[in-house]
């Protein structure tokens, strides 16, 4: 017999509290990745967007509720370009809007002559031409719209022609659509506004360069931010928000499962009081049996900690495909995994501690004489 | 003075409960030779169980000094340690794992002390061939008579290989002839182990058949005599 046989036979001594333990575990742990997903990938989304456009810089107002509602002046775009260390400015008007008849999704419209609509990669069809009224879906959007090349969609409840399917990487781009700067204008009623300029900078590496450039355009005009990509999510007040919130409700999800997985072991010592006894009778040392303890509650935790990434990785992935269709990415699904298992293992050790340090300082002669 | 020292030494040990309300072993000074088979009796109450459970270290003195091997044992660890090493001890209520084989049981003894898996079963097989086991391995408690489940509890105090071995009352509540059997096994064990047995009995044969016998009375040694060839196997 082995440590790990001797741990699962104490563990299927009692095989409905043990499930029920790790139902629970799961159940926290599945939740706990969803929720730490969900924010992680409200977080990522915007800025391996912006990154895979090559964007060093965005500018869009400050300290925003949510992101659509930056509003800044499209003609803003000629004193940024003035501005030394700066090589492109593409003005982006962005909205999230009803598309097709059962999702929602996020509509950028640019300008023709920016660098980003003349390197947009297609994976068919044609750059929408001036005056078309047509639209570019993302390959994930087209996919859930049942939507390609010649088909008419409804974004913003406007029938638009798809004329090209876009091939982007990242998961925000392959769920978006995009138009014409002025189409889009005009189907919000914004015109001449936009949500944020992309800004690419002569010396990207130059972080020297890049500070200059940032404090050049914050002195440009009051209430605007000068983001990096990775930054921008933290512009987003209701981004915090959710985060937050997000954060608040794993944790307490976790705490739960801790307190179970306690609960379980304190029973557990407590019924094999007399047990322990007589393995501390036997020579086992205090280590020893706060080894055993904790080990069963590390396998409980493990074990429903798999059970939870499975969970929350199904979840996370039927909930981003809801929200935004693409799904979730592999690499962040696999960062999450791997989390949630680290995270059940320090719940695992967080709520067996303490009965297996009570196991431990049992005195054995009163152990033994225990009913 | 180790290896010429008695196997254990008691100096003026005292063990009181409920703040000293309640006495369970009062001031007894005693030794126990190498190899030698002591048997502890007296009524019930009169203090043999918490005696056993002061030379095994289960329980810590209120009074005096429990030495061993010819040194005072400083902590609990120190007794952990002996148990494990030095020590074997039958338990009077079999105290065996109700969740694991006679086998296993007997591994569970010396994890952390021999390794791999193997060897563990390997020493729990010639343990349970010693004690005429050997085809219950693979039994649970609930599935082995009273007379078998002593002496599975036989087999996992000799797995370490002790010199010391401790009984406590190790053909209660077994018929005659399974107790006898106990008896014989455990009475062997000082000849072909050079194991030192100390029984705590209320059993009149085994008893007799004891080459020293401690009559305890109210946790004081009221007799301590020793008879020559007392043991038959």
């Amino acid at each position: 017999m082995t440590w790990l046989g001797f741990m699962l036979r104490n563990l299927l001594r009692r095989p409905g509290r043990s499930l029920f333990t790790l139902i629970g575990v799961a159940l926290a742990v599945g939740s706990f990745l969803v929720l730490a997903g969900l924010s992680r990938g409200l977080s990522t989304v915007a800025g391996a967007s912006l990154d895979e456009r090559s964007a060093h810089l965005v500018v869009m107002q400050r300290g925003l509720v949510e992101f659509f509602s930056s509003r800044l002046p499209e003609s803003f775009e000629a004193e940024l370009r003035a501005v030394p260390g700066v090589a492109r400015v593409a003005p982006e008007l962005g909205a999230f809007l009803p598309a097709g008849e059962d999702h929602h999704a996020l509509v950028g419209g640019w300008r023709t002559d920016s660098p980003f609509w003349r390197e947009m990669p297609l994976l068919r069809g044609r750059l929408p031409a001036p005056g078309e009224g047509a639209v570019v879906l993302g390959e994930s959007l087209a996919e859930a719209l049942q939507a390609d090349v010649g088909s008419t969609v409804k974004i913003g409840f406007a029938p638009l022609r798809v004329v090209a399917i876009s091939g982007f990487n990242s998961m925000l781009n392959r769920g978006m659509a995009l138009m014409m700067l002025e189409d889009l204008q005009a189907l919000l009623a914004r015109p001449g506004e936009v949500t944020l300029f992309q800004i690419r900078l002569t010396r990207p590496g130059d972080a020297a360069q890049t500070e200059a450039v940032r404090k050049a355009i914050a002195a440009l005009r009051p209430g605007i931010a000068v983001v990096t990509t990775d930054e921008v999510a933290r512009e987003n007040r209701t981004l915090r928000i959710v985060s937050g919130v997000s954060r608040a409700i794993a944790l307490i999800a976790l705490a739960i499962a801790a307190l179970s997985v306690l609960n379980t072991l304190a029973m557990a010592v407590e019924e094999r009081v007399r047990e322990i006894g007589i393995l501390a009778a036997l020579g086992w040392t205090r280590r020893q049996i706060l080894a055993l303890i904790l080990g069963e509650g590390l396998i409980l935790a493990a074990t429903g900690g798999l059970g939870g990434a499975l969970l929350g990785g199904f979840g996370l992935s039927a909930l981003s495909r809801v929200i935004v269709p693409g799904g979730l990415e592999a690499s962040t699904a696999l960062v999450l995994g791997a989390l949630g298992l680290a995270v059940a293992v320090a719940i695992g050790a967080a709520g067996a501690f303490y009965p297996a340090f009570r196991a431990a300082r049992l005195r054995p002669a009163a152990a033994l004489r225990h009913d | 003075m180790a290896g010429t020292a008695p196997i254990l030494a008691l100096d003026g040990v005292s063990r009181s409960f409920d703040d000293g309300r309640i006495v369970g072993v009062d001031n007894v000074t005693l030794d126990i030779g190498r190899s030698e088979v002591a048997a502890v009796y007296g009524p019930s109450g009169s203090g043999k169980s918490t005696l056993l459970n002061l030379m095994a270290g289960l329980d810590v003195p209120t009074r005096g000094t429990v030495a061993y091997d010819g040194r005072i044992v400083p902590s609990a660890a120190g007794w952990t340690r002996l148990r494990g090493e030095r020590i074997g001890i039958v338990f009077q209520d079999f105290n065996l794992l109700p969740t694991l084989t006679a086998s296993e049981n007997i591994e569970v003894a010396i994890f952390g002390r021999v390794s791999p898996a193997a060897e563990r079963r390997r020493r729990a097989a010639a343990r349970l061939a010693e004690v005429g086991l050997a085809h219950c391995a693979a039994r649970l408690p609930r599935e082995l008579s009273g007379g078998e489940r002593r002496r599975v509890g036989i087999a996992r105090a000799l797995v370490n290989d002790p010199e010391l071995l401790l009984a406590d009352e190790p053909t209660a509540n077994l018929d005659s002839a399974s107790g006898a059997a106990v008896a014989n096994l455990l009475l062997r064990l000082p000849e072909t182990r050079r194991v030192s047995l100390v029984v705590v009995t209320h059993d009149a044969s085994l008893l007799a058949r004891c080459a020293r016998r401690i009559r305890l009375i109210d946790g004081r040694v009221a007799e301590d005599m020793r008879t020559e060839g007392a043991i038959a196997a």
